[in-house]
C-alpha cells in the first residue's frame, strides 16, 4: 500500500534542523517553538499513520520510485510506529524541558542538533534498508555527540569523547556485517536479506550475527562497552538524558529487533542460535543479565544523583536485552514492556531531578536533603518514576519484570540462575532509590531556593497522566504490545509488504 | 593465486592494527587515529568486494554503448556508492572527535586519558 508522505518524518526534521539558525534570527524564542512544533507534528503525523495501518494493514513508501529491493524503501508497519509513538511523546517532554532553559546565545545549534537527533531516530526507525539504517545511525550517533558534549564541562566532554570513539569503532563492525551481507546475498534490502539469509553457510552467519551484535552493544549500553553512560549523563543537560535514556537506547534495540528478527530470523527455537558450540543466545541473555546487576550494583555505590540514575538506566537496559535475547513471545513482549516502561518511568525520573537540582552544582546523594517540606510536587514525580522503575505492583515495571521472570523459568536450564540475578537487581534497586526518597522527605532545612518554571509542571502532567493510565489500565500494556510482537515474528508478511510475495524460500 | 582474496586478508590485518591502536594507546590522538585506520580497513574491504576479474571500472564513457549496459565489463558500482558514503561519515565522525579533543587539551592541559580524572567533581 502507498504511504510515500511518510518521508516526511524524515524530512520535516532533517529541514527545521537547517532552517533553524534562520529561525533564531527573529527571536530566540522561535528557537523553541520550531523545536516543539516539529517535533509535535512528527507525533501527530505518526498517530495518523498508525491509524491508517490499524485500519489499512502495513504499508512501505517507495523512494524515488526505484521499486524494491532495487531501490531504498520505508516499511511503515505497527512495530515502527509503536517505537516511533513513545519516542516522540518523550521528545515532547525533552522539548519542554529545552524550552525551559534560560536562552543563550548558540541556542539555534543546540536545536538544530536535537533535531538532527529526531532525523536520525526515525530514518533508523522507518527505513527498510540496511546501509540506510547505518547512515541514519551515524546521523543519530553525531547529534548525540554533539548534545552530550553541549554543556561545555570537563565530566560532558569526557563523556563525549568516551562515546565518540565507542561509537565510532561500533560503527566500523556494522559496516563490515553490512560488507559482508553484500558480499554473500548482492542485497540490502531488509526484506530480501530476510528472505535469502538462509542460503548462507552457517559460520559466515553467525559471524555477521556476532558482528552486528557487537556493533549495537556500545549503543545499548551493554557490559562492557557502557563506559561512555556514566559521564555522559553526568555532564549533559537534562533533556539530553532523557532523550539517551529513553529515545537513543530505544532506537537501538529497535535495530536489533529488526535486523536479527525480521532479517536473520533469530528466535527462541530458530535457525541462529545452535550453530555455534554454545547456545548463541545464551550470550546475549547472560551479557545482559551481567549488564543489568553489574548497573545495580554501580549504581548502589555512586555519589553522585545523576550518575546514579545512569548506571539504573544501564541497568534496565540489561533487562530488556536479557528479554529480547531469550526471543520467545512472552519474553519479547516482557522487553517491549519494559521499554515502554524505561522511557516513562526515566523521563519522569530525570524530569524531576532537573527540576530540583536546577541552579546548584551539588549533586551528591545528599543535595536532595529535606526538599520535600520546600516543593511538595516533584519528590511525589520522584517517587512515581522510581516505583515504576524497581517494579511496584500495578506499575508497568512490575508485569514487564514478571514477564521476564516467567519467560525465564519457562526457558528453563541455565537460564533459571540469571533469574536470581534478575531479582537481586530488582532489590537493589529498591535500595538506592528508597535511600534518595528517604532523604528527601528528612525534615531538615533546605537551604537553597527552587525555582522551577512552569514548563516542567506541564511536562510532569503529561508524564504522570501516561504513567497512571497504564497503572489503572494494566491490560493496555498489553494491548499495546502484542500486534507489535506478532509483527516481529511474522517475518513473511513483513516480506510481502515490502517486495509483494509472501513466499518464504 | 593472487586475487581478491588477499585484499581481504591485508584489509582485515589494517583493521586489527586499528584495534590494537585504539586498545593500547592512551594519547587521544592516536586513538582517533586509530580508528580511522580501522574505518579505512572497513572501506577497503567494501571495495574490494566490488572487484570482478578482467573489468573495467563502472564509470559511464562515451565510448561505452548505452542499451548494452548489461552485457559490458564493468565491476560492481553499488560498493563504491557506499565507501563514499561511508568515508564522509568517517569524515564527519573524526572531525567531530578532534574539536572535542582540543577542548579537553584547553581543559586538561593533557592528551592522556589517564591523567584526565578528577577535574570535575564525580563519585
Amino acid at each position: 500500500m502507498n504511504m510515500n508522505n511518510s518521508i516526511l518524518l524524515i524530512a520535516v526534521p532533517l529541514a527545521l534542523a537547517f532552517a533553524a539558525p534562520l529561525f533564531s534570527m527573529l527571536g530566540a524564542i522561535f528557537n523553541r517553538f520550531v523545536l516543539f512544533a516539529g517535533i509535535l507534528f512528527e507525533f501527530i503525523f505518526a498517530g495518523y499513520l498508525m491509524k491508517r495501518v490499524l485500519a489499512d494493514g502495513a504499508g512501505i513508501a517507495v523512494i524515488g520510485g526505484w521499486k524494491p529491493p532495487f531501490g531504498i524503501n520505508l516499511q511503515i508497519s505497527y512495530l515502527p510506529l509503536f517505537f516511533l509513538l513513545i519516542i516522540y511523546f518523550v521528545m515532547i517532554i525533552a522539548s519542554l524541558m529545552f524550552a525551559a532553559r534560560k536562552s543563550k546565545k548558540d541556542d539555534s545549534k543546540l536545536v538544530a542538533a536535537f533535531l538532527l537527533f529526531v532525523t536520525g531516530m526515525s530514518g533508523v526507525i522507518l527505513t527498510g534498508d540496511i546501509f540506510n539504517m547505518f547512515v541514519f545511525f551515524e546521523i543519530l550517533t553525531i547529534a548525540t555527540i554533539i548534545l552530550i558534549a553541549a554543556k561545555g564541562k570537563p565530566m560532558a566532554m569526557r563523556g563525549a569523547i568516551k562515546y565518540s570513539i565507542l561509537s565510532s569503532i561500533a560503527s566500523a563492525f556494522f559496516l563490515l556485517s553490512i560488507a559482508f551481507i553484500y558480499g554473500t546475498l548482492g542485497t540490502l534490502n531488509i526484506a530480501e536479506i530476510a528472505l535469502m539469509f538462509p542460503q548462507i553457510a552457517p559460520l559466515t552467519a553467525t559471524f555477521i550475527f556476532i558482528m552486528f551484535f557487537g556493533a549495537l552493544l556500545a549503543e545499548l549500553e551493554m557490559f562492557p562497552f557502557n563506559m561512555w553512560a556514566p559521564d555522559s549523563y553526568e555532564g549533559s543537560y537534562s533533556f539530553v538524558n532523557v532523550l539517551l535514556s529513553s529515545a537513543a537506547s530505544l532506537t537501538a534495540v529497535y535495530a536489533f529487533i529488526r535486523i536479527a528478527f525480521t532479517g536473520m530470523g533469530y528466535t527462541a527455537s530458530g535457525y541462529i542460535r545452535p550453530l555455534v558450540p554454545f547456545d548463541g543466545g545464551l550470550a546475549i541473555v547472560f551479557i545482559g543479565a551481567l549488564t543489568a546487576i553489574i548497573g545495580e550494583i554501580s549504581a548502589l555505590s555512586s555519589r553522585n544523583i545523576k550518575r546514579m540514575l545512569a548506571f539504573s538506566s544501564i541497568g534496565q537496559m540489561g533487562l530488556i536485552m536479557t528479554g529480547v535475547g531469550i526471543g520467545s513471545e512472552t519474553s519479547i513482549g516482557a522487553a517491549l514492556i519494559l521499554l515502554i516502561n524505561l522511557a516513562l518511568s526515566k523521563a519522569l525520573l530525570f524530569l524531576s531531578t532537573g527540576a530540583m537540582l536546577k541552579g546548584s552544582d551539588d549533586r551528591g546523594r545528599e543535595a536532595l536533603t529535606g526538599i520535600a517540606y520546600r516543593d511538595k510536587l516533584f519528590p511525589v514525580l520522584f517517587i512515581l518514576g522510581a516505583a515504576g522503575t524497581v517494579g511496584v505492583p500495578f506499575t508497568l515495571g512490575f508485569y514487564g519484570k514478571l514477564f521476564i521472570a516467567q519467560s525465564l523459568i519457562s526457558a528453563g536450564g541455565f537460564y533459571f540462575i540469571l533469574l536470581l540475578l534478575v531479582f537481586a537487581g530488582a532489590v537493589i534497586e529498591l535500595f538506592y532509590y528508597f535511600r534518595v526518597i528517604h532523604s528527601m522527605y528528612i525534615k531538615k532545612e533546605f537551604k537553597r531556593e527552587l525555582d522551577i518554571k512552569m514548563l516542567y509542571y506541564i511536562a510532569g502532567a503529561v508524564l504522570v497522566g501516561a504513567v497512571l493510565f497504564f497503572i489503572f489500565n494494566p491490560s493496555s500494556a498489553g494491548q499495546f504490545t502484542s500486534p507489535a510482537v506478532r509483527d516481529i515474528f511474522e517475518r513473511a508478511e513483513y516480506i510481502g509488504t515490502v517486495l509483494g510475495t509472501g513466499v518464504l524460500k | 593465486m593472487i586475487d581478491n582474496r588477499i585484499i581481504y586478508m591485508l584489509s582485515s590485518l589494517l583493521f586489527l592494527i586499528g584495534l590494537f591502536g585504539v586498545m593500547t594507546r592512551r594519547n587521544i590522538m592516536k586513538m582517533l587515529i586509530s580508528v580511522s585506520i580501522i574505518e579505512t580497513a572497513v572501506n577497503i574491504f567494501l571495495v574490494a568486494l566490488g572487484y570482478i576479474k578482467g573489468a573495467a571500472a563502472p564509470i559511464l564513457t562515451g565510448e561505452m554503448p548505452r542499451a548494452a549496459i548489461n552485457g559490458s565489463n564493468i565491476a560492481d558500482p553499488l560498493p563504491h556508492a557506499l565507501v563514499l558514503t561511508a568515508i564522509v561519515i568517517g569524515v564527519g565522525t573524526t572531525a567531530l572527535g578532534i574539536a572535542i579533543a582540543i577542548k579537553l587539551y584547553a581543559q586538561h592541559h593533557t592528551l592522556n586519558i589517564n591523567r584526565m580524572d578528577g577535574k570535575d567533581e564525580h563519585e
